[in-house]
């Protein structure tokens, strides 16, 4: 595999790196690698302003690899619309990591911040870290979030957590915050850990399961238990209670909670 | 820069109004004016091998007020779906469904539209109309004031008071700056707001007033064409989206078939979106397609002209209409995931919102949009018949190449019906038309038709004396066969040189400029006594039922900057 390393060097107050993917990337030559454009505020600068750039990338976004190395939470739109190839981050990220992408992988080692994987169609995000709000879910005002893909999260992540998720996969191996799943149509949401207020609010169809504890809406009602159940090919041992709603918008959501 | 005097050669002139019908000509402008002769000096203009037509007249198209700034609102999304940044001469454009008025205006013109009316304006909200309006350069515009769930209009139609009800309509025109006369579900929204139902039929009787649909369609009608507006009364119809309501609709239209038309035109009401109001019932009480009842009577009765309101499938757009009960039923049809607004404007009219994408494997939605062209396809007079898409109910007017492109090809109609839900095949009878328009049809029902039934005399034709609104498409029609090469179409209808007023708007298919475009409005009262006599009630009704008073409803003339009054002409 084929590889491009941008090293930050020089800090902005804002950097928006959505070219810095395989896709824009594969077949660059090194003299093209130097000028590719980012964005500084409202300005447009050459990457090589902010990065050390070293590597080759390859002839397809699929055999290449994009190494952002001493990343910052001011950088923000990594991997946006990416539809294949690897995108590793060591360090910490902003916002809308993986935003709309339709393929390949994201790995950050470090935290990431809001509206990661919003509406994404596939491939996979893991986050070694937490991450913030509205993970996986809908652009603000709009009602379609997250349609397939996966996204890993080894920390925690906030609020609105696969907001009108319609597909897909969000494993979440710390604590998740309120409102998770929130109005979610379809797809599947697991929480090791545990889930704040009103999870799974408006929920029509879909899934989620919450390892630790949460509080139960009154708008659900109980539905059976489960001794085991498989996510993917993996099992997970319960007991589980399942509990069906939200009956507030007469959804038929499915809310496992282990007992 | 000044209007130059200019000379456009070597085009292909199609000109309906004046029987130009593709032919070669030269088309002379002077003073933003169409000329039969230039000084030597005048710009050349090199159109050989396009079709040079006048500017497209958009006769409904949802494009300010509360209502679109209420679908900007709750389609956030749509902002991200179209966006091109300032440049030197062009401001940013956002939105694709209910963009900017800025991104409106400039779409209308890179389409070769130079002319656009919005046509539901609720008369309290005239002030916010208009200052959105200023806001959508280049085009030429108007507005129809809503009248059928006025209160007033209420009282003058059980009365059967005619002429106190001319007097109002003629104030209303004045006060607001209104054109044209709109009926939104004749009594429908007022059942809704106070009695939370709708009207069925044409003969419901509304309580309070004792009055029925019928009345007040018969009583707006007649005041309307013995007033003289340029325009005849612009109806949608009662059971906007319901199953069977084609026979609503044929009722609508018999209730005015006896009352005279002004002698300076034929039509005595106008049916718009058709499309919405044209669904048959089948044996199973599912929708079916009811384009040949309304064909039917649309081809033996001249009085009447429609519009289309073709869906575009597959497009996330906004259904916004001045029909509150219309718009709740779809936002409960849609599900939980649709949003929606619904209102009322005090003692006139309501309105709603809900965002929508038709989608092309539902049923439903297929046969919706099977049901614009399929009526169309059937009208045969064209010049009756006008190409919109409701903008934005049925979808953008972005979308007008491909709709044109469904109705000059076959091929195009047949490659969609293969793609959409299969009901359109047994339900519609879209796979058996054969007609194909030709580009003088579609230039009759995009300028010179809508023009002609707008009583708009200085557009939608290239003779002397017109406007000089021309729009240039890049199309050989003796080059590219059309039926044979829809994509084409689709392409090419983007205008390649748009030229207004004398000016050029539009070079090499892109906007170089934008100007302020004239409104046309209304500024008459009706006779002396009649006026009076009208207004000493009005007072009463308004001290009785309006939050605001009397002398504070009149728009000021600042809001119409750059106004071209059209008159009123009374028949005695
Ligand atoms: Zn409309």
């Amino acid at each position: 595999m084929y590889q491009v390393s941008f090293k930050l060097k020089k800090e902005a107050p804002r950097l928006e790196i959505d070219t810095l993917t395989p896709d824009c990337l594969c077949l660059c030559s090194a003299e093209e690698l130097k000028s590719v454009k980012i964005w500084r505020g409202k300005k447009e600068v050459p990457a090589s302003e902010h990065f050390e750039v070293k590597g080759e990338p390859g002839p397809t976004p699929e055999e290449t690899m994009v190494v952002i190395e001493n990343c910052k939470p001011f950088v923000h739109y990594a991997g946006m619309f990416m539809s294949g190839g690897i995108l590793k981050i060591k360090g910490s990220c902003g916002n809308y990591i993986g935003s709309r992408m339709t393929g390949g992988l994201i790995e950050v080692e470090g935290n990431v911040g809001d509206m990661v994987g919003e509406e994404m169609k596939a491939g996979k995000i893991v986050v070694k870290g937490n991450a913030g709000n509205y993970l996986g879910s809908a652009w603000w005002g709009d009602t379609t979030g997250m349609t397939g893909g996966q996204i890993v999260v080894e920390g925690n992540v906030g609020e609105m957590c696969g907001q009108w998720m319609e597909g897909g996969y969000i494993r979440v191996k710390g604590n998740a915050g309120d409102f998770l799943g929130v109005k979610q149509v379809r797809g599947i949401i697991l929480v090791e850990g545990d889930a704040g207020y009103c999870c799974g609010a408006g929920m029509t169809y879909g899934r989620i399961l919450v390892l630790g504890n949460v509080e139960i809406l009154p708008t659900y009602e109980p539905d059976g238990t489960y001794e085991q159940l498989d996510i993917l090919d993996e099992i997970f041992k319960g007991p589980f209670q399942l509990y069906k709603g939200d009956g507030a918008e007469d959804g038929k959501g499915d809310l496992y909670v282990r007992k | 820069m000044m209007a130059e005097s200019m000379i456009i050669k070597g085009g292909i002139v199609y000109d309906p109004l004046n029987g130009v019908k593709g032919e070669k000509t030269d088309i002379m402008i002077k003073d933003g004016v169409i000329v039969s002769e230039v000084p030597s000096d005048a710009k050349e203009v090199d159109a050989s091998g396009k079709i040079v037509a006048p500017g497209g007249v958009e006769m409904h198209a949802h494009v300010a007020g509360p209502k679109v700034n209420a679908g900007r609102t709750l389609l956030p999304g749509d902002f991200r779906r179209y966006y091109v940044p300032k440049t030197d001469s062009l401001r940013a454009l956002v939105g694709y469904a209910v963009p900017t008025n800025y991104t409106t205006g400039v779409k209308y013109t890179e389409l070769g539209f130079t002319t656009v009316f919005e046509p539901a304006m609720a008369p309290l909200d005239a002030r916010h109309t208009f200052e959105e309006l200023e806001d959508m350069p280049n085009a030429d515009k108007a507005v129809f004031p809503v009248f059928g769930n006025n209160w007033f209009v209420f009282d003058c139609v059980k009365d059967n008071d005619i002429e106190k009800l001319k007097a109002f309509i003629a104030w209303m025109m004045t006060e607001t700056k209104g054109y044209g006369i709109k009926i939104v579900n004749p009594c429908g929204a007022y059942m809704w707001a106070h009695h939370h139902s709708n009207v069925t039929s044409v003969d419901d009787v509304v309580p309070e007033y004792d009055v029925t649909p019928r009345q007040v369609l018969r009583g707006l009608a007649q005041a309307n064409e013995e007033l003289g507006l340029p325009h005849t009364i612009h109806v949608h119809a009662n059971m906007l989206g319901r199953v069977g309501n084609v026979s609503t609709t044929l009722d609508t239209l018999k209730c005015v078939e006896d009352i005279k038309p002004h002698p300076s035109r034929e039509q005595v009401i106008h049916l718009t979106h058709l499309q919405f109001n044209c669904f048959g019932e089948d044996e199973n009480h599912r929708i079916c397609s009811g384009a040949e009842d309304l064909a039917e009577y649309i081809n033996s009765h001249p009085q009447v002209s429609a519009d289309l309101g073709q869906v575009i499938v597959d497009v996330p757009t906004c259904t916004m209409t001045s029909d509150g009960p219309a718009e709740f039923f779809i936002h409960k049809a849609l599900g939980p995931k649709a949003k929606w607004i619904n209102g009322d404007v005090e003692a006139e009219c309501g309105g709603g919102i809900v965002p929508i994408t038709y989608r092309s494997n539902n049923p439903f939605n297929a046969i919706q949009w099977a049901i614009g062209i399929e009526t169309c396809l059937l009208v045969k007079d064209p010049w009756r018949v006008v190409i919109t898409t409701d903008h934005p109910n049925g979808g953008p007017a972005w979308y007008y190449p491909r709709v044109i492109s469904w109705l000059m090809s076959k091929k195009a109609r047949d490659k969609m019906i293969e793609t959409v839900h299969k009901s359109v095949q047994d339900k519609t009878s879209l796979v058996n038309l054969e007609r194909e328009y030709t580009w003088e049809e579609i230039l009759i029902c995009t300028r010179a038709g809508p023009a002609k039934l707008l009583g708009l005399k200085s557009k939608g034709h290239l003779g002397e004396g017109a406007h000089a609104d021309v729009a240039i498409y890049p199309i050989d029609p003796e080059k590219v066969d059309m039926a044979n090469q829809p994509e084409e179409i689709e392409k090419k209808l983007w205008a390649d040189m748009v030229i207004k007023d004398g000016k050029f708007l539009v070079k090499n298919g892109k906007t170089i400029t934008t100007e302020r475009g004239r409104t046309y409005l209304i500024n008459q009262y009706y006779k002396d006594e009649e006026h009076k006599r009208m207004l000493k009630d009005l007072k009463e009704h308004f001290q009785k039922w309006y939050s605001i008073t009397f002398n504070n409803y009149r728009i000021q003339d600042v809001f119409a900057p750059r106004p071209q009054t059209v008159s009123i002409n009374p028949i005695s």
